[in-house]
């Protein structure tokens, strides 16, 4: 029992060394950096708006009135629920905006986290074991990244019904190996490390090495990379609805939103160009966070260089 | 170079094989392909009569046996709509998408290159903190609402583009300009990602020592080196253009692929679904192994070794 | 009197005069202190090597010199290269004296190598670009530099990239490119230091060639008192970003005027003939960001006494041609 404890080697409790890393991120920094301060408190803003906002919006975003028909924004005669205007049907657009925040929040979040949690386990796995497994692991994620996410979202959806869980479940899907080959060059630089070699000295099982020793060191890496997921998971979901295979009515989210306004968009631009500039708000804040956050390199790149990383290590076998 | 490009030809094929076991799969995620081939008023006789046609009632490894032979053929069924084969509705279609996403990843690279540079020459200056700016801001737009938008100011109010069709050269601007927001702001910073990389390399510094200029040190001794992601990553990007193209005919009804996907979807026809991942899939395939050769003939440590 | 102790009382003379040479790094509030006051001068066709542990600030100083330190590294100080005064010119101006004036080999020559162009195009590249000659006269030259630097088959390794050189023959092309221009001064830094021991011999042996017939001057820059032996003959000694001691190499050799020097013959498996004699320097180079009231080395020094910690030792004469920063220099150089 007190063999299997983990040596002196091994570095300390996963909730310090998570609290090393935001003070090595100089979290404390946060208040000093506008941007990142401002992204911060538009984003919680955001998810507050949403999850507190929706319930009570519900019944006015629904409400259709035909004296509202296309009421345009900057007034304030019907009320401050119409200060962003009406929509072909009366309905308020503030309301639909708030109550379509929550949808694109959750989708956004449970996509990325689904993605996030599988994908860092399954390239941790592949990195740590190697042989074979990581071979067909590499191979599967390739095969992902072959067909064009929204492509593949599309056919997808095209055969199951519009649901929110379809919906998360596609997106998580197709953004997968992108937390695969990140968490797996990860590990397989750590998996050489003193400390792992340590524990499996005293004979800890795999599964407890990767826990323990490099789940730790992963983790932050992960969170940069899902912040800077939430904005184009946002994005593609959106995307997706805009084309009508996404959410439908009565689930509603931003991109819904667009679509539907998109049909009066000479008469009523108001329709499509508020949900349009909630997505970028989000997004942008979501990008301006990840981008402050970044550890090491450019977030925007990690994603983007999976694929030359692979050719790389191609070429130099 | 040969090892090189055969390990790559195998993962390749490796890859080929899985778009054909999801798009058969595709088919079965409901368990009844039946209900997606024919229209939706389509009687029970008529589902059972088709399954028995198409060998749907056999099991599932002689579905696949089948399945794999009729893929060789590029037998993807019959279109509902548009009354051709699946297979032909999409190949004709891809020459005009293949040309769109040229233009707009020529046009890319052009902005990202020069940019991505910029910034690297001067790492956290102002210009460089513009760019970063501008490549966060190309990242949170969605495409789709930017084309919307673009069509709103630009030729509804503006009226200085035409809103769809192709054919003036101004009617290109904004289907190119979709195409290019989301790969520009990434290939940005790739290119400065690679060029601070390569800049301060011994190489540069040794060039530096010679008494070159610093545009022979960037762009001769440095963007050559840099090349090679940026090369990877706009091959994997010019793949992703199949998206954007989808939302370009969506919105500005330009013919192409996208434009027989989204039609596809309008009028529920599974055939042509199924065969746009397949044929989507092979042009990615083929698009990689093209810039496999691009990147064994731009690095001599590959091709010489 | 050597030829080097002669140049170094008559500055007039030189061919590169530093002065007060000073190279800070400041990051995240910190500031690092590479090189903290040089003054050194080389006369034309004179070799000298600069000797230090790494962190001493040497390579540091060599680089400097040809004005490669990038931000955040701040360079003060003078250092005037032919009667031109090069700190503080831009890097369109330095392009004129690197190359003709001032060249440079590095320790790496991997990396110092663009992979991706054949190492005759990167020789013809100079002649091509700085001497504006055409590619036929530039390729002739190019195969004769190979065959100055002892490459075999010269003509039909012009088309080979880097990677298909050993590491001594990817040296020897770097040293062919350096010399491409005549350079007045060449800076070695670190050539050898990646190389095998037996390739070693070849490369100094070569560059002390070079230097005899060309007439170049050498600033040579090393961690290895012997291979400083064989290429210079004059020593420069650093410790912690300053000149400790200086002179005649083989004076220093016999007897050196500062514990440093002396604790490095010691430590120096070629200098002793009994491994039982070598002494291993104890203790680490002092931290950068510190700023010294004191004797930098007083910390690791075996003879130091309080006035080494208090009062920081000039670098001064102690003997004709020989300069030390230490209080005791003259009883070391009595007691040998």
């Amino acid at each position: 029992m007190y063999l299997t404890q983990p040596i002196p080697a091994s570095p300390a409790s996963t909730g310090a060394r998570i609290k090393a890393y935001f003070a090595q991120t100089r979290l404390s920094l946060l208040v000093r950096s506008p941007i990142a301060l401002i992204s911060a408190l538009v984003l919680i803003a955001l998810v507050l708006i949403a999850l507190i906002g929706a319930p009570l919006a519900l019944e006015t975003a629904n409400f259709q009135s035909l004296r509202l028909r296309f009421f345009p924004p900057f007034s304030l005669e019907h009320g401050w629920i119409y200060v962003l205007g009406a929509d072909g049907l009366g309905r308020s657009m503030l309301a639909q905006l708030i109550v379509g925040a929550r949808t694109s929040f959750i989708v956004a979040g449970a996509a990325v986290g689904l993605a996030a949690v599988v994908g860092t386990s399954i390239g941790m796995i592949s990195g740590f074991v190697g042989g074979w497994v990581d071979a067909a692991l590499m191979r599967v994620s390739d095969i992902i990244v072959t067909v064009p996410s929204l492509l593949l979202a599309l056919a997808v959806l095209f055969v199951l019904e519009p649901s929110i869980f379809n919906l998360v479940a596609v997106l998580a899907v197709s953004r997968l190996p992108i937390y695969l080959r990140v968490a797996r060059a990860q590990t397989l630089e750590l998996r050489e490390r003193v400390f792992v070699e340590a524990s499996r000295a005293i004979g800890a099982t795999n599964l407890r090495i990767i826990w323990r020793d490099i789940r730790p060191l992963v983790l932050p890496t992960v969170m940069t990379v899902s912040m800077l997921e939430l904005a184009s998971v946002m994005l593609a979901a959106a995307g997706l609805s805009f084309l009508g295979v996404g959410l439908q009515r009565p689930d509603v989210d931003w991109g819904t939103i667009v679509s539907e306004g998109r049909e009066y968009l000479t008469r009523a631009w108001w329709a499509t160009v508020f949900p349009g500039m909630a997505i970028v708000i989000t997004a942008l804040a979501a990008n301006f966070l990840s981008n402050w956050l970044r550890a090491s390199g450019d977030p925007l790149q990690a994603g983007a260089l999976a694929a030359a990383t692979a050719r790389q290590e191609d070429a130099l076998k | 170079m040969l090892k090189f490009l055969s390990l790559r030809l195998t993962t390749s094929l490796i890859a080929l094989a899985g778009v054909m076991v999801i798009v058969f799969f595709l088919a079965r995620l409901t368990g009844s392909p039946a209900t997606l081939y024919l229209p939706a008023d389509a009687s029970v006789e008529m589902m059972e009569a088709f399954n028995r046609q198409f060998g749907y009632d056999q099991p599932i490894p002689q579905q696949f046996a089948q399945f794999v032979g009729n893929v060789f053929r590029l037998d993807f069924g019959q279109s509902l709509y548009q009354q051709r084969p699946a297979a032909v509705a999409v190949l004709s279609a891809m020459p005009q998408t293949i040309l769109l996403a040229a233009v707009a990843m020529a046009l890319t690279l052009l902005a990202a290159i020069p940019l991505g540079t910029v910034a690297a020459l001067h790492p956290h200056s102002v210009q460089d903190r513009l760019i970063t700016l501008f490549s966060l801001l190309t990242a949170s737009i969605p495409d789709f609402w930017f084309a919307l938008v673009g069509v709103l100011v630009l030729s509804v109010n503006l009226g200085l583009l035409p809103t769809s069709g192709q054919a003036s050269l101004l009617s290109w601007i904004l289907p190119v300009a979709t195409l290019m927001l989301h790969p520009v702001g990434v290939l940005t910073q790739v290119v400065r990602g690679a060029m601070l990389e390569t800049l301060n390399a011994g190489y540069v510094q040794n060039a530096r020592a010679r008494g070159y200029s610093w545009k022979r040190l960037a762009f001769r001794h440095a963007l050559r080196n840099a090349a090679l992601p940026i090369i990877t990553v706009a091959g994997d990007r010019a793949g992703g253009m199949v998206n954007g193209a989808v939302i370009v005919s969506a919105v500005f009804a330009w013919p192409g692929i996208g434009q027989v996907l989204v039609d596809a979807v309008y009028n529920r026809d599974f055939a042509v679904i199924q065969a746009g991942v397949f044929v989507v899939g092979i042009a990615v395939i083929l698009l990689n192994f093209l810039v496999d050769l691009i990147y064994a003939a731009a690095d001599p440590r590959i091709r010489i070794s | 009197m050597t030829a080097a102790a002669k140049i170094m009382q008559q500055p007039g003379e030189a061919l590169i005069e530093i002065h007060d040479l000073t190279v800070q790094f400041r990051t995240a509030g910190r500031a690092i202190n590479a090189v903290r006051g040089i003054d050194l001068s080389i006369g034309p066709g004179e070799s000298v090597a600069i000797l230090g542990e790494s962190g001493s600030g040497k390579s540091v100083t060599g680089k400097a010199v040809m004005g490669l330190i990038n931000a955040p590294g701040k360079v003060s100080g003078s250092v005037r290269f032919a009667g031109r005064e090069l700190v503080g010119l831009s890097e369109t101006e330095l392009q004129d004296v690197r190359g003709p004036g001032l060249a440079m080999v590095f320790q790496d020559s991997l990396d110092a190598l663009n992979p991706v162009f054949s190492v005759g195009e990167q020789i013809m590249e100079i002649l091509m670009v700085r001497l504006g000659w055409s590619r036929e006269k530039s390729r002739a030259e190019a195969i004769s530099l190979m065959q100055q630097v002892g490459i075999d088959s010269a003509e039909k390794r012009l088309s080979s990239y880097p990677h298909q050189f050993s590491g001594g023959m990817r040296q020897r092309i770097c040293i062919a490119m350096a010399i491409a221009l005549k350079p007045q001064l060449l800076i070695a830094d670190e050539p050898t230091t990646a190389l095998d021991v037996t390739v070693q011999a070849g490369i100094l042996k070569l560059i002390a060639k070079l230097q005899r017939e060309s007439g170049m001057a050498l600033l040579f820059v090393t961690h290895d008192l012997a291979v400083a032996r064989q290429v210079a003959s004059y020593l420069v000694v650093m410790y912690a970003g300053r000149i400790v001691e200086r002179g005649p190499i083989d004076a220093l050799y016999a007897r050196p005027a500062h514990p440093y020097t002396r604790a490095l013959l010691n430590s120096n498996p070629g200098s002793v003939s009994h491994w039982s004699q070598l002494h291993p320097i104890s203790g680490n180079p002092p931290d950068k960001t510190m700023v010294f009231t004191g004797c930098a080395f007083a910390d690791r020094c075996p003879r130091a006494v309080s006035r080494c910690r208090a009062e920081a030792p000039a670098l001064r004469q102690v003997a004709p041609g020989r300069d030390s920063r230490c209080h005791f220099a003259e009883e070391l150089l009595d007691a040998h």
